[in-house]
């Protein structure tokens, strides 16, 4: 169920598609730590269909800039509005909730729960019945069903009963984009997703983004160059907390001012 | 680790048994005070399920439990007190002796308290939880204390038990130990539907990665002050029980010591188990009657076994009993 | 007005005692991030320790200096054997473990003193008054009290301020690792804090000794009340401590004396006395709540504590 009621998350996407208006857009971001500017003057915008990615140099503020995104932080100032309606000051939740949704750099899964519960409970999140007091959510088939389904999507099928605190680096990675499926998101906010993982799952998630871009907007703060340059419909590279600028991979790949600025990290 | 499912089961299932030979077994070997000590336990373990509901599976470490357990007693103990003088009370009732009345008042002014308690303490996190919650305890002790229409210091005798639907039933031991025992399964049967339904889910969602869960789209201040609010209730019934079983009531059952006896019990016992609470407070109601028939400066000996609990007995009774050594 | 002026320094008196209690007190929050519960076993072995030493040379400095030497010595002992096992545990643990010690050291010192109060008795310097405000003579121990207590926290302001230990303290309250790696040993730093930390309890005890009941139990109400201190001026600041202390011993001192008969005006006499008497003792819970519905850390709270 989308916040706004009506329509299903399905008909929007296929709304959002059709007339290529950016769904989720940031506006003049500024964002201060104490007297240190971390996002200076940040604006982008996500549409259906494309993979918009986000690098820089470490320190860049992406981080930041995706918890203005998210709804974690509040920017100094700016706007960000979804489909047109200012959302700037929606708290986390909420944002969640309107299809803003967001995976971490530092993987944060259930510990103690199992991989299967782990996705339950995400699914749970987008539907009406928590206050349920009584009835077993471990035979509940409306979370147990779609749960299965998107640990098959990702790969995580056979390891369903495990509890999440046992799986490998790279499983949790995978174990986190499948909860940020499960709440049915229309813009997808993905922190570095494939950090840690073995050649062979990048390929599965890399793969599984390739399809999510069909019917979602996603930004994808990435390291991996080999990656973006794969995927992205286009690039914003950001030093300082500053857009240094924005194009296509094959633009900003050829472009000496980003090359630059990474050579500098290296010899920093 | 893999707990063996047998193992498991017995550290849950061998415990009513237990229980419910209690009276046939004192009587047997002819030391009806066995029901009296036990009974009490039963009734702290009410309070410690309660309290390691929200400890347990929300991580919502309450030092001020004691208040919602003392107000359950003090609103048993009003009732019963007005009724016995006969004297208009509120919008000219009497009060009343009848338990059907009188306890779920006393579990509805409890969790009125645990509500505006919550509202006010789950803005806050960790540390000062702990503390706020510590000092609401303290705030309604010293109400109780000052409230001298209603004993003040010296507290409220209660001439006689509640009566259920009339009857007498309550004034001897066994049938009220039974009545106790009955309860506290009921308590258990309910806390652990909670824990395992969706609500639980949140809750303990909550307690792994609050932040997680806010990214989900989850408010969680809502369902973190249901869970107190039905905390602050049970403790409120156990109270009201704890009144009956002592026939007295007075501010020291609200004392912040009596909060900590209560994390005593659940972390004895084993905390997150909701099972563990009644080991918890069986363990710690016989060490005390142990220990008083060995000297009068008990408390000495007592004081330096919590210490060696909490460093060395991680997982609690339940925890060892299970299989499950350490805990999550 | 008068009484009202007489009144305040009387809040102020128990102000400087919690501020005391609680600067060591926030200090271990802050720093070592533990709940100790003994901080109030700290205080009673103060009062017993040097009013029985008081009482046995005569002299109430000797009595002051043993307080002191006592508490910080206790404290100290506990530290290495107890409590640093304990600095890396959750919050629940600690107040098990430090409930555990209260139930110690109360029998142990109903064993060792009795369950009688003490009584001390003091010198003739300090039991006269004298009149700082025209008009209005004030017991001079109370004084002596408040500026003793003023002192304290200067220099413990000065030291955690200004000089390098304060330095490493602060650091080490806001990263660990970071004082670690100065080459600082922690572990000793640890129980030097703590140590004076206790020494400070032990000497709010000696100076309220005259005013309360000394006897077993006696730390539980005031390590309550230094525990609101703490959270209402914020956990770890020293700064906090202060606005705390005085606040929460100023609201104390006359909510008990003027509430009760602020009711006597619009309510009968009883049930005046009654919520007059409630009010005075919630009082100070009631600012509490009032400070977090403000500021959830507290005044100078700026760290989350979770």
């Amino acid at each position: 169920m989308s916040a706004d009621g009506g329509m299903s998350a399905e008909s929007v996407a296929n709304k959002d598609r059709s007339d290529g208006a950016p769904v989720l857009q940031a506006i003049k971001l500024q964002k201060y730590f104490g007297g240190l500017k971390v996002t200076d003057n940040l604006s982008l915008a996500l549409r259906v269909g494309r993979i918009h990615a986000l690098i820089g140099p470490n320190g860049a503020g992406k981080t930041t800039a995706l918890a203005q995104l998210s709804g974690e932080l509040s920017p100094d100032a700016g706007r960000i509005t979804l489909r047109g309606r200012d959302i700037t000051r929606l708290s986390m939740p909420r944002r969640a909730k309107a299809g803003v949704i967001r995976s971490f750099q530092i993987t944060a899964i259930f510990n103690d729960f199992t991989v299967l519960e782990n996705v339950c409970t995400a699914v749970q999140s987008r539907s009406r019945h928590h206050f349920s007091l009584i009835r077993a959510a471990a035979r509940d088939h409306r979370l147990l069903d779609p749960a299965r389904q998107m640990l098959t999507r990702v790969g995580l099928e056979r390891l369903a009963d495990r509890r999440a605190s046992e799986l490998a680096h790279g499983q949790k990675r995978q174990l986190e984009i499948a909860m940020a499926l499960s709440a049915e998101p229309i813009v997808l906010l993905l922190d570095e997703p494939m950090a840690g993982m073995g050649p062979k799952e990048v390929a599965t998630i890399a793969d599984l983004l390739d399809q999510l871009r069909i019917d979602h907007a996603i930004l994808l703060v990435e390291h991996d160059m080999n990656v973006v340059f794969r995927l992205a419909d286009e690039v914003t590279v950001l030093v300082n907390g500053a857009v240094l600028t924005h194009g296509s991979p094959m633009e900003i790949r050829g472009n000496r001012q980003v090359q630059a600025a990474y050579l500098e990290e290296h010899y920093a | 680790m893999r707990v063996p499912i047998r193992r498991a089961w017995l550290g849950a299932a061998l415990l009513p048994v237990l229980l419910v030979l209690v009276p046939p077994f004192a009587s047997a070997i002819r030391y009806p005070y066995l029901v009296t000590v036990i009974n009490q336990a039963l009734i702290y373990a009410i309070a410690a399920m309660a309290l390691d509901f929200i400890m347990g599976y929300g991580r919502l470490v309450s030092f001020g439990h004691a208040a919602f357990f003392g107000l359950g007693a003090y609103t048993v103990g009003i009732l019963s007190t007005q009724f016995q003088q006969g004297a208009p009370f509120i919008l000219g009732w009497m009060g009343t002796n009848e338990a059907f009345v009188a306890w779920p008042l006393a579990m509805a002014v409890s969790a009125a308290f645990a509500l505006v308690v919550g509202v006010i303490s789950l803005r806050t996190t960790g540390l000062f939880f702990i503390m706020i919650t510590l000092a609401f305890g303290q705030m309604a002790y010293f109400f109780f204390i000052s409230l001298s229409a209603y004993g003040g210091d010296n507290g409220l005798t209660l001439s006689l038990p509640n009566t259920i639907a009339g009857s007498q039933v309550l004034s001897s031991g066994v049938p009220f130990y039974y009545v106790c025992f009955v309860l506290l399964l009921a308590t258990w049967w309910l806390l652990r539907r909670f824990v395992n339904s969706r609500f639980g889910r949140v809750l303990q969602g909550s307690r792994q990665n609050e932040r997680r869960m806010r990214a989900l789209g989850f408010r969680t201040f809502p369902y973190k002050l249901v869970a107190f609010t039905i905390s602050g209730a049970i403790a409120g019934l156990a109270g009201a029980l704890i009144a009956n079983q002592s026939g007295f009531v007075s501010p020291a059952i609200m004392h912040w010591q009596q909060s900590a006896e209560f994390l005593v019990m659940v972390l004895l016992g084993g905390l997150s188990s909701l099972v563990g609470p009644i080991y918890g407070a069986i363990a710690l109601v016989l060490l005390d009657q142990v220990l008083v028939a060995v000297t009068p400066h008990w408390e000495i000996i007592l004081g330096p076994i919590l210490v060696l609990v909490v460093l060395f007995f991680r997982g609690g009774i339940y925890g060892a009993l299970s299989g499950k050594g350490d805990r999550a | 007005m008068q009484l009202f002026l007489e009144q305040l320094l009387n809040g102020l008196q128990l102000g400087v005692t919690l501020l005391l209690m609680a600067s060591g007190l926030t200090l271990v929050l802050g720093i070592m991030n533990l709940i100790n519960l003994t901080h109030g076993c700290l205080f009673m072995v103060g009062a017993y320790v040097g009013v029985t030493v008081a009482g046995v040379s005569g002299s109430y400095l000797l009595g002051v200096v043993a307080a002191i030497l006592a508490a910080g010595l206790t404290g100290v002992v506990m530290e290495v054997i107890v409590l640093r096992r304990l600095y890396r545990r959750e919050h629940l643990d600690q107040i098990l473990a430090t409930f555990g010690l209260i139930l110690f050291f109360n029998e142990a010192v109903r064993i060792i003193w009795g369950r009688q109060p003490l009584q001390v008795s003091l010198p003739g310097w300090l039991s006269g008054s004298v009149q700082v405000i025209p008009g209005i003579p004030y017991p001079s121990f109370r004084l002596v009290v408040v500026g003793v207590g003023v002192a304290a926290a200067v220099l413990l302001y000065l030291l955690v301020m200004r000089s390098r230990l304060g330095m490493l303290i602060r650091a080490g309250a806001s990263n660990r690792e970071m004082v670690d790696a100065l080459g600082t040993n922690i572990v000793v730093l640890y129980t030097l804090v703590f140590g004076l930390g206790a020494a400070f309890a032990g000497l709010a005890g000696i100076m309220a000794a005259p005013f309360v009941a000394v006897q077993s139990g006696m730390g539980s109400s005031v390590l309550i009340l230094t525990f609101v201190v703490i959270i209402v001026g914020g956990i770890g600041s020293i700064r906090g401590a202060i606005a705390g202390a005085l606040l929460i011993g100023i609201t104390d001192t006359l909510g008990q004396a003027y509430l009760p008969a602020f009711f006597h005006l619009w309510m009968r006499t009883s049930a005046a006395d009654d919520v007059g008497g409630a009010m005075a003792s919630m009082s100070i819970y009631i600012v509490m709540i009032i400070v977090l519905a403000i500021r959830p850390r507290g005044i100078f709270g700026a760290r989350s504590y979770s």
